[in-house]
């Protein structure tokens, strides 16, 4: 399992983040924090290579 | 960890590094020789008599120490409970999960009381069909069970998520990255990271919030835990484990007959000859390799098997017990495995089949237990054990690799496995939840439901026709066992993720899609090849890959998308009213009885990663094989020939699960959801808003 | 070196001639996860109680499996143990530095008389601690020997070896009467007379480059074993 690190955000942000957490349907604020920076980091980080990705898949029953 | 556990845990790894020394690790002979202060007794001996005695003294500190502690740590899980024991119902929450049982086949052995215990459980406590998850997979459903939430809010929606910048298609629901910074010594690299391991599950299940109360779990095999998640209790990853080589499973077949065709699921080798003897290289992780020897043996039916000069007897039709590998990564780096040789045949050639290199449970290379030392603890308990997520080899039956009894061989031996944890867990169990998952019953189904569809023509049917229902009666034996273990303190549930139907066609629906023109291949290509292989993106609108998804290439979200982000619930209500009740025309039956839009079935941040449309099959089709990994043919049905020949990748209304439970559910319409809402309800905890499942009503005692 | 390495190997190879190792292995295995149930359930006074039983049931039948070959072996390493002992544990008599001679008696031991030989100076008459019932000389070596102090009284007579040199060799540190007391001490046979029952020259204690020649036996005999193990089966 990952270890975690702290970030600090500023107080407010992080109150306007707590207010629609729940709403979103998040399960705490840390998941909805880690979910905004993975979606921007789908976009700046490299792909990989789908050679990788199809081989990881290999042996899953329903899948030939 | 307080300090004291510490100093216990420091303890404890001294005596392990005395104990693992003087056992040459585990593997060679238990003794070595040491400690001659001892000597008049045999030195050897004496280091014997030594690491017993520190063993008995240790334990007895340790004990000691804990139970001086333990008044302390009353008084802390109390407070951390703020008095919510007062409040619990119960001492003890048990949940048999038993994958893809089926209602319609329970219901019909319970009436014909093939299956008592299932009918006493119903009796004396309840019985409901179980509402399942849009599409009713295991990977989706049984995160719903262990979160309480929609796929939209906890991301798995099929085994097949899809980047969408390369529209690559990938694992759902874990993703191992490697190391990425090295240390370069000469020609030397050592690894600076270590490879990580990310769980694609989101949101958070009950165990974790239980553990929050100080109410800790055991947690076994429930699909969709690897890696494992920190928490307080105990937990062995399970679906979604892979191997040694990193896939999700792939077998060996070594044989001197002829080479056979390329095969899924696996690689086939031919053996060299060398005298007497055969040899091969068995594959390991990257590039590594064990060198095996095949000698004959003493009668025409057997062989020895010689790896790294250890031996082993081979006989045809035998598993051999689990056997610890050893591939070398590198000069100071090696990873271990687990395998079980299979002889399938000795004339006239010899074949060998080897199962996947699992990780090995004492010495994982991936993490696949929490607390870490967990899979070692139950190694060293109960024997080494399969780690694989899926790890009954569907597809060497598939491939004609092992036969029918080879591979129901292999499913007792992992349910034995999985049986013998989950007994031993509740055994250690006196308060908290105890939750185990067998999946040897949707592995079994999806292989020998042929058998049980009258419509279809099966060879040798009638030595299996009765294997799903001496599956049904050896659950039954299971939940009559379990029975013991629940008292009037204890909620146990029964249940399953979904049920099961047959597969005898398959549909691609990107052939529907081609041929309707809403998906298109790129010049001069007649056929696309799998993974989305040959699409030409800038004209399609539409495509599908995995098991029942549809997705739009949508403007802003996939790389080249075209349909613009206004134009795309109408592209959606044209699908599904063309889709709709498709017929196949050479049956005359109806393919797919409801197509859903995803955003009237899922709400929550992860649903953009949804597929846009999900397909609710008719029992009796599926995703063809094609479609499933996103191949473009031609012919939009197909006949489903291979072994795996049940399914439950259909419209989930056709497919629900079961739900046994020891009191009486007030409920009309359970559903999977449901569960961990009421697990925490049970625990005196009110679950937190997020959770959408209902908590189940129970009926008052008598 | 070569002895402990020797003896290594040996006992490796009688455990696995007279143990089921497969067996020895279980037992050891359950043993470790015993242990690791004191950490995963920590909360849970019963089931650490009922790990702490379970621990001393494996342990008990871990005992028993090494049973036979700790007994057979007990016979050659109790030799060779006893020989090195006497060989690296103790140190010849320092010319000019001081030492005690006792002779331990049974029931009364008059007019008893120590000649050392030339070299070796007899500091003292005999000092007598009655109650332990034993006799006491300082003597002093002059310079490097060896040969034989001669115990008299009435018409006995008892001869017990000693050696002065600043090297290490084979000392004898006692001369007894009895059987038991010469297994232990075997260099020089017993006497059979039975007024005393031994003679003890108190050598100076020696050490093998720094360390108690034990450390280095049982280091040696460690990768005796564990070069044995991996020749064995490289696994």
């Amino acid at each position: 399992m990952a270890s975690k690190v702290s970030v600090k955000l500023s107080k407010p942000l992080c109150d306007r983040a707590r207010n629609v957490v729940e709403k979103a349907g998040y399960s705490s604020l840390e998941e909805f924090i880690e979910h905004a920076v993975e979606r921007d980091l789908a976009k700046l980080e490299q792909s990989e290579s789908k050679d990788d990705l199809i081989r990881k898949m290999k042996g899953l029953g329903y899948l030939e | 960890m307080t300090r004291q556990s510490s100093v216990r845990a420091a303890a404890l790894l001294v005596l392990w590094a005395a104990i693992v020394l003087w056992h040459g690790h585990g593997h060679g002979p238990a003794t070595q020789h040491g400690a001659p202060r001892l000597a008049y007794i045999g030195p050897g001996a004496g280091f014997a008599f030594l690491g017993s005695f520190l063993t008995v003294v240790i334990s007895v500190v340790a004990s000691l120490l804990s139970f001086l502690i333990w008044p302390f740590r009353i008084l802390w899980l109390a407070v951390l409970r703020r008095g919510r024991f007062g409040k619990a119902q119960v001492k003890k929450v048990i949940f048999l999960g038993l994958d893809g049982l089926d209602p319609k086949l329970t219901e019909r052995w319970m009436d014909e009381g093939k299956l008592p215990n299932f009918s006493r459980l119903r009796e004396q406590g309840s019985y409901h069909r179980l509402r399942t998850t849009f599409p009713p997979l295991s990977p989706v459903a049984w995160s719903t069970f262990s979160t309480g939430v929609n796929p939209g809010k906890h991301n798995i929606f099929d085994f097949l998520n899809r980047d969408l910048r390369t529209y690559a298609p990938e694992l759902s629901s874990a993703k191992v990255r490697p190391v990425t910074r090295f240390l370069k010594i000469g020609k030397w690299k050592l690894p600076l990271t270590k490879a990580s391991v990310e769980l694609r599950r989101k949101s958070e299940p009950f165990w974790k919030i239980l553990g929050r109360n100080a109410i800790g779990s055991t947690i076994l095999r429930v699909p969709i835990t690897f890696p494992p998640e920190a928490f307080d209790g105990r937990m062995l990853s399970a679906m979604s484990t892979p191997d040694l080589r990193g896939t999700q499973g792939s077998f060996t077949y070594f044989s001197t007959g002829p080479d056979g065709s390329a095969c899924e699921g696996g690689v086939r080798f031919p053996f060299t000859a060398s005298g007497d003897a055969l040899e091969a290289r068995l594959p390991g992780p990257e590039t590594t390799s064990v060198v095996l020897r095949v000698t004959p043996g003493q009668h025409a039916g057997e062989r020895r098997l010689e790896i790294d000069g250890a031996t082993w007897a081979l006989r045809v039709g035998e598993y051999t017990p689990w056997i610890r590998l050893r591939f070398s990564t590198g000069r100071w780096s090696s990873a271990r495995g687990i395998v079980r040789f299979l002889l399938t045949s000795t004339d006239p050639d010899v074949s060998l089949y080897v199962t996947p290199v699992e990780i090995d449970p004492e010495n994982p290379a991936l993490p696949i237990s929490h607390p870490g030392y967990y899979a070692l603890y139950l190694a060293k308990l109960l024997g080494s054990f399969a780690t694989l997520g899926m790890a009954e080899d569907t597809w060497a039956l598939n491939e004609g690799v092992i036969d029918e009894d080879a591979f129901l061989g292999q499913s007792k031996l992992i349910q034995a496995e999985r049986e013998a944890m989950f007994f031993s867990a509740l055994e250690h169990t006196r308060r908290g939840v105890v939750a185990c998952v067998f999946d040897t019953t949707d592995r079994v189904q999806h292989m020998f439901y042929r058998y049980l569809d009258a419509s279809r023509k099966t060879s040798g049917g009638s030595r299996h026709a009765g294997v799903i229902e001496a599956l049904y009666r050896d659950m039954d034996r299971v939940v009559g066992r379990t029975l013991e273990y629940a008292d009037g303190n204890t909620a146990l549930f029964v249940l399953s993720d979904h049920g099961f139907c047959s597969f005898r066609r398959g549909v691609n629906l990107n052939a529907w899609l081609l041929r309707n023109g809403y998906l298109f291949l790129s010049e001069g290509v007649a056929e696309g090849g799998a993974y989305l292989a040959g699409i030409d993106w800038s004209r399609t609108r539409a495509y599908t890959f995995g098991l029942s998804g549809l997705y739009l290439n949508l403007r802003g979200r996939e790389a080249q998308g075209l349909v613009a982000p206004e134009e795309a619930a109408t592209l959606k209500a044209e699908l599904i009213v063309r889709l709709t009740n498709l017929l196949d025309a050479e049956t005359g039956e109806v393919a797919i009885q409801h197509l859903y839009d995803s955003e009237a079935i899922y709400s929550g941040p992860y649903r953009d990663a949804a597929p846009d449309l999900i397909a609710g099959y008719a029992p009796g089709y599926r995703a063809s094989w094609s479609a499933a990994v996103g191949t473009v043919t031609n012919s939009v049905f197909e006949d489903n020939t291979k072994c795996w020949s049940g399914d439950h990748c259909v419209d989930p209304s056709v497919v629900p699960g079961v739900l046994f439970a020891n009191r009486r559910v007030e409920s009309d319409n359970p559903g999977i959801e449901d569960l961990a809402p009421t697990v925490l309800q049970l625990f005196g905890i009110t679950p937190p808003r997020w959770m959408e499942g209902k908590t189940l009503v129970f009926a008052a005692a008598g | 070196m070569a002895a402990g390495a020797l003896s290594g190997a040996l006992s490796l190879w009688a455990f696995r001639r007279w143990c089921d190792t497969d067996k020895l292995r279980a037992a050891s295995n359950v043993m470790l996860a015993h242990l690791m149930e004191f950490r995963l359930f920590t909360d849970e006074p019963v089931l650490i109680l009922r790990a702490q039983r379970e621990l001393l049931v494996a342990n008990a039948r871990l005992l028993r499996l090494i049973l036979l070959p700790s007994l057979l072996l007990t016979a050659p390493f109790g030799v060779v143990l006893v020989a090195a002992d006497a060989f690296f544990a103790r140190a010849p008599l320092r010319p000019g530095e001081a030492a005690v001679i006792t002779v331990q008696y049974a029931f009364r031991l008059p007019n008893v008389q120590l000649q050392a030989p030339p070299e070796i100076v007899v500091e003292t008459p005999p000092v007598r601690a009655r109650f332990r019932k034993q006799i006491s000389w300082r003597v002093r070596p002059s310079r490097a020997s060896s040969g034989k102090l001669r115990l008299r009284w009435n018409a006995t007579v008892i001869d017990k070896s000693i050696s002065a040199s600043p090297g290490l060799h084979w000392v004898s540190e006692q001369r007894s009467g009895s059987l038991l007391g010469y297994l232990a001490h075997p260099r020089e046979l017993p006497f059979s007379d039975r007024a005393i029952d031994w003679i003890r020259i108190q050598y100076p204690s020696a050490n093998v480059l720094g360390f108690h020649w034990l450390v280095w036996y049982s280091t040696a005999a460690c990768c005796g074993a564990l070069l044995t193990t991996l020749g064995a089966s490289r696994l």
